[in-house]
């Protein structure tokens, strides 16, 4: 296994895996975080972190339905595994613990 | 799904994916694909398939080859040259810079040419299934002389139509101002001046692709609507005015008409011969019963697989049998003739009467093509060169590497890998270089190219090919050079001495500065002739002249104008005339009067202007006399003519003579008399001899030629246009002066001579750049006979004639062929003028001693370095 630590973009696609559910499969992951984020996302970028968590046992994938858009071919759904949502929940806390300590005198005057 | 994607980029994805990946990737490709032809069109979904294709070249998704024997060694080879190309890049800096550089300028310069060139090629292409479209022009013939015009009498078109199953869609248009083709246009308290409004049959949007912004098609079909182009909506309602809910409500006045907008379209392309900024319908404007004036534009869409030929013939037979041509082909005692005319080509093969722009030039496109050649050329040549100087240093390694068994053609890979990877690193750079360069070539050339040409895939794939090949050729020589060198002699010897043969490295030595001096010579032809024309004793006063368009609307006031112009400081003459150079050429038939006495029609430049404006231009009358206002007769039956006239008719030869002479106008229906004969003045274009002018007294016109004293010319400009502007109830005053637009005659010739001069000055930095580069290394191989030679007495300056002696010689050679092929070029050139400069000596002289100081100062450095050297220095390990 590689490393373990979660990138900010890796993190934003295992978000979306989880939200997705059954449907999170590349292209729906790219545009979904393209319309919350508002983010010119390279649909290869996402291919490829999607690819890494993989590799870090974070996302499952297993393959899906095929359309005729497609060409036929079936679609590579992901879900989010054990170990990705803890990784999940440990990087959660730990910027809740952040948010904690972080005075409020810097957000005033924003 | 009748679309597909691209399918080499498809192929090109699974031959690269990883096997276990390609099956849901290619999937998903696909299915955005298709998303994307729904979403955003056919070509945009293909070509943001090709980004995405390239944009999964990562290693991850690669396929991992199999390990097997043929595989492995290549790869690894592979590997192993690039590692050596890098490690020798780093070792001679200086190589790796000159040659770089030299490539980087060479490729830049030529993308820009090529862009320039494809530009021109995709000239009207971008409406539906060009091929299919066709203008019909016409042309008449009268006594042997043809005159052809690019639009015809409107009638014949809608004839056509209705005769000729073959015509799918016909539409004619004509310009809304005929005068000076500018209107007002006005939207509430905004007016402004506008060129470029047609008069159009609705279906035009059959025939030419327009994309619709806002309202459609349907607009023209009634006569108070107007379709804007985008631009013009933009200056009218500001960026925003797709926002406006009434936009197709809003009425706008173009010369005082109402007009409502029925639609917004698309600006067409740069790349288009007609661009039309607004269209008003042609119903109650245009005349559809006009057989004998030639004024719409006239454009068709034919059935699929119509046979233009066989189109054309059908066309030919229907004009030979119809009554109505007949008739007025009898009144001009002319041959009429309809052609078909594709699309495509009106750019390029398009000098007719009334075009609605000046065609490109095809010369130009093969001087630029040939220009862009002579870029890579030379850099090429620079590489070549300059790699085979290097390799000197790189004798040792090639002993090596066959001692321990490469073969000749693992020798031959690697040495093109390195010229690949170098090229292609100069192309990035040349890439830079192209964007540096646009703004100065836009303004040079007046032209509008930018970096959204590298969007399109035939440039794309034309600028990547001409990299590659300039790569492999430039390569080429030194691979094949290198790899036949015997290791035996190189490690046995301490081989110092250049390579032996140097007369393939001369002979492109002197290619290039042949292809310099080439320049030069063109350069100073170009530069001559123009300062001949700008120069030239026209025959009338040009200098001073002002000349002020008269909007049409205030033709009225014109007089008054005149008048009050007349009293301000400054202002010596005021006269009216319908003609300014450069405009539209003024060309008519006309009944002229024979020597014997007999009326023939025969087409003739024609001038109207008022009693002034022969002194206003310093025009001699130098038989009978000029206009007199006074006398009403002169407005209706007086004609002046010029001496060519007088010579093309005969009359010189009567003795009856000239005055008294009859002619007829045929469009503005004037019989008359010649009163006068003016001395022949060129007030048209120097290409062309002075040919027959008939002229004739018109009050109003519009252009006013105001002749100022030429003494602090911005202070007489504002005092005329405060003048104007009292006058003109404010209106913004459009004027140029006649010195500057007779110039402007020749802007193409101009351009090219911009571009000359440009050109060659890269060309020969270049080409200086190599020189640099060759002496440095000469100098290194020689610097050990340098040392020998002073300690035996030779002096500084023996040294630097022995080193400089081979190149000056070569130069001199170069120039030798060169020179009389740059003669032979430009006269070709010249014989386009009728009035023209005379090549001279010094034309000669002004290359060969350009080229060899340049040569000199680029290797004069290096040279006076090594010759100063201390031989102690240098031969202290012998």
């Amino acid at each position: 296994m590689k490393g373990t630590n979660l990138g900010e973009f890796e993190e934003l696609v295992l978000l979306t895996v989880g939200i997705l559910q059954e449907e999170a499969y590349s292209i729906a992951i790219a545009k979904e975080i393209k319309r919350v984020t508002k983010r010119n996302v390279i649909f290869a970028v996402v291919h490829s972190a999607l690819n890494r968590l993989e590799e870090k046992g974070y996302v499952d994938s297993k393959l899906g339905g095929a359309t005729q858009e497609r060409g036929g071919r079936s679609k590579r759904i992901f879900t989010i595994s054990a170990a990705g949502k803890k990784a999940l929940l440990r990087s959660k806390t730990q910027r809740d613990a952040l948010w904690s300590l972080m005075p409020k005198v810097v957000f005033k005057n924003i | 799904m009748k679309h597909k994607p691209p399918v080499w980029a498809d192929r090109f994805f699974a031959w690269f994916c990883a096997p276990h990946l390609l099956h849901d990737l290619q999937g998903d490709l696909h299915e955005r694909f298709y998303e994307r032809v729904r979403d955003y069109g056919v070509r945009s979904a293909r070509f943001q398939f090709v980004l995405d294709v390239f944009s999964f070249f990562r290693p991850y998704i690669l396929r991992r080859r199999k390990h097997g024997f043929s595989q492995t060694p290549f790869r690894m080879l592979f590997g192993h040259y690039l590692k050596s190309a890098f490690r020798s890049m780093k070792r001679d800096k200086q190589f790796l810079v000159v040659n770089t550089f030299g490539l980087a300028l060479g490729i830049g310069c030529s993308l820009l040419l090529i862009a320039y060139v494809y530009t021109e090629l995709s000239y009207d292409r971008y409406v539906d299934d060009p091929s299919s479209v066709y203008r019909i022009s016409c042309s008449t013939v009268i006594d042997t002389k043809e005159t052809q015009f690019a639009p015809i009498p409107p009638a014949i078109g809608l004839a056509l139509k209705e005769a000729l199953p073959e015509i799918k869609d016909m539409a004619r248009f004509m310009t809304w101002s005929y005068t000076t083709g500018n209107s007002s246009v006005t939207y509430q308290d905004k007016s402004f001046y506008q060129q470029n409004i047609f008069i159009a049959d609705s279906t035009i949007f059959k025939v030419i692709t327009f994309r619709f912004l806002a309202g459609n098609a349907a607009a023209l079909r009634q006569p108070d609507r107007v379709v804007l182009s985008h631009t013009l909506a933009t200056k009218i309602f500001g960026p925003d005015y797709l926002e406006r809910r009434d936009l197709l409500q809003t009425v706008i006045r173009i010369d005082k008409q109402e007009l409502a907008v029925g639609g917004v379209v698309k600006d067409i392309p740069y790349s288009s011969h007609w661009h039309p900024e607004a269209l008003v319908g042609w119903q109650g404007r245009g005349n559809d019963n006009v057989w004998d004036d030639s004024h719409a534009y006239t454009y068709i869409r034919v059935n699929p697989g119509t046979d233009p030929q066989v189109l054309q013939k059908r066309i030919t037979d229907f004009i030979a049998a119809n009554e109505n041509i007949k008739k007025v082909a009898e009144a001009f005692g002319a041959k009429v003739a309809v052609f078909l005319q594709p699309l495509t080509d009106i750019h390029h093969h398009s000098d007719k009467m009334y075009e609605l722009s000046p065609g490109g030039s095809v010369g130009y496109m093969y001087a630029f093509s040939v220009l862009a050649l002579f870029f890579l050329f030379s850099s090429g040549i620079n590489y070549t060169n300059l790699a085979i100087a290097a390799s000197a240093h790189r004798f040792k390694e090639i002993g090596v590497r066959k001692v321990i068994g490469a073969l000749r053609h693992q020798i031959q890979k690697q040495f093109m890998i390195e010229a690949v990877l170098i090229t292609f690193i100069a192309a990035a750079i040349g890439v830079g270089i192209f964007y540096l360069l646009i703004p100065r070539f836009n303004t040079l050339m007046e032209y509008k190219l930018d970096m959204s040409i590298f969007r399109q895939r035939e440039f794309l794939m034309t600028a990547t090919g001409v990299v590659l090949v300039l790569s492999l050729l430039s390569g080429f020589y030194p691979a094949f050079y290198l790899s036949w060198i015997n290791p035996i002699q190189i490690l046995k010897s301490k081989l110092s001495g250049g390579p032996g043969k140097a007369h393939f490295r001369k002979t492109l030595l002197m290619t290039q500065f042949a292809i310099s001096a080439i320049m030069i010579v063109a350069v100073l032809v170009v530069s001559a002739q123009m300062r001949y024309l700008s120069q030239k004793d026209l025959g009338f006063s040009k200098e001073n002249v002002m000349i002020i368009t008269i909007p049409d609307a205030y033709m009225k006031d014109l007089l008054v104008l005149k008048e009050k112009l007349l009293v301000v400081t400054g202002v010596s003459g005021a006269a009216v005339c319908d003609y300014v150079p450069g405009y539209s050429d003024m060309v008519d038939e006309h009944y002229v009067e024979r020597a014997n006495g007999e009326m023939k029609s025969s087409t003739v430049s024609r001038l109207h202007f008022d009693k002034d404006y022969l002194r206003v231009l310093g025009l001699e009358v130098i038989q009978g006399r000029n206009f007199d206002p006074t006398n009403e007769a002169d407005y209706k039956a007086a004609y002046l003519v010029n001496e060519a006239a007088v010579k093309a008719y005969g009359w010189d030869k009567t003795p009856q003579g000239p005055l008294g002479r009859k002619i007829e106008g045929f469009n503005y229906g004037k019989k008359g008399q010649v009163i006068g004969v003016v001395k022949d003045v060129n007030l048209f274009s120097l290409k062309q001899k002075v040919a027959p002018l008939v002229m004739g007294l018109t009050p109003y016109a519009s252009f006013l030629y105001v002749k100022t004293d030429g003494e602090h010319p911005t202070e007489m400009v504002s005092r005329i246009e405060q003048t104007y502007k009292a006058v003109m109830s404010n209106e913004p005053m459009t004027y140029q002066f006649l010195d500057e637009r007779l110039m402007r005659l020749y802007e193409s010739d101009q351009k090219m001579n911009a571009a000359l001069v440009s050109g060659s000055q890269v060309l020969i930095f270049i080409s200086c750049l190599g020189l640099f580069g060759l002496s440095a290394f000469m100098v290194t191989q020689r610097t050990k006979e340098i040392g020998v030679r002073k300690v035996l007495g030779a002096s500084l300056r023996e040294i630097m004639v022995l080193l400089t002696r081979d190149y000056v010689r070569l130069i001199f050679m170069a120039n030798l062929v060169a020179i009389p092929l740059g003669y032979l070029l430009m006269q070709q050139w010249l014989k386009s003028y009728a009035y023209r400069v005379d090549l001279s000596w010094w034309m000669a002289l002004v290359p060969v001693s350009l080229t060899v100081l340049l040569a000199l100062l680029s290797i004069s450095f290096q040279v006076a370095r090594a010759s100063r050297a201390n031989p102690v220095r240098t031969l202290r390990y012998e």
